[in-house]
């Protein structure tokens, strides 16, 4: 999804993710490893949540690798929606073993945590959807998802 | 004035600051005030904007730049995705 991101590119993609965040909560944004050959963007937002709920967490997590000097590419992502009180949770994640998939639980089916199939995101996206799960103020719904082969 | 909302529907805005709420629709068409589109006619204003809107101070964003400790970083998160994977599976 994302094309190689010189350090200018990386760095304004860091503020843009901050802003995202810092719309809706005090956001913390963690950049590790800017001068190492593996770099973590992590930005984070405990938002104020109304009843049923008491908070809602945004936590979008990039993982870097570089590919020449000054050249970084996109190898993981964690991108994750969590109602507290628990369990409610929309995710989407790019990492090995399974590659690209989604997280769903429904507060209605606590013990269900599966992998689901997902396309590829970019955390612009996926904030979209995680502002209209926080802004609808329901439990999440799971339905309409399709299951990895291997959980099925 | 304690905002005690999470969100606020953009007739409550009005209402706290003393506008129209087609004033409100049109700074939010304007890009003037933020707000989450959940569907045509529909926005949710976050308490943090609406502070920001009325002048009040917010606690600002944090950022941590920690030049080295990539790899350990790298080893949080696949920690993480490492419990996920061990995780039941429910039937």
């Amino acid at each position: 999804m994302t094309n190689d991101l010189s350090d200018h590119d990386l760095n304004q993609r860091k503020a843009a993710m901050a802003a995202l965040l810092d719309r809706i909560a005090d956001a913390q944004m963690r950049d590790t490893g800017a001068l190492d050959d593996t770099r973590v963007i992590a930005a984070t937002a405990n938002v104020p949540s109304d009843p049923p709920f008491q908070l809602a967490l945004f936590e979008y997590i990039e993982r870097y690798e570089r590919v020449a000097p000054g050249s970084w590419r996109l190898t993981e992502y964690s991108y994750e929606f969590q109602q507290r009180p628990p369990p409610g949770r929309r995710a989407h994640h790019r990492h090995e073993p399974r590659g690209t998939h989604a997280h769903c639980v429904d507060p209605r089916k606590p013990d269900r945590d599966d992998h689901f199939r997902d396309v590829e995101l970019d955390v612009f996206e996926a904030h979209g959807e995680f502002l209209r799960l926080y802004a609808r103020g329901e439990p999440v719904d799971c339905a309409g998802l399709f299951p990895l082969a291997r959980d099925r | 004035m304690e905002l005690t909302k999470a969100l606020y529907a953009p007739a409550e805005v009005a209402a706290l600051v003393g506008l129209s709420s087609d004033t409100i629709l049109s700074y939010i068409h304007a890009g003037r005030l933020f707000a989450i589109k959940l569907s045509a006619r529909t926005y949710r204003i976050p308490q943090r904007e609406v502070a920001r809107f009325m002048g009040q101070a917010v606690a600002p964003s944090r950022m941590v730049d920690e030049p080295h400790g990539g790899q350990a970083a790298v080893e949080a998160l696949h920690q993480r995705f490492r419990e996920e994977e061990r995780k039941p599976v429910a039937r």
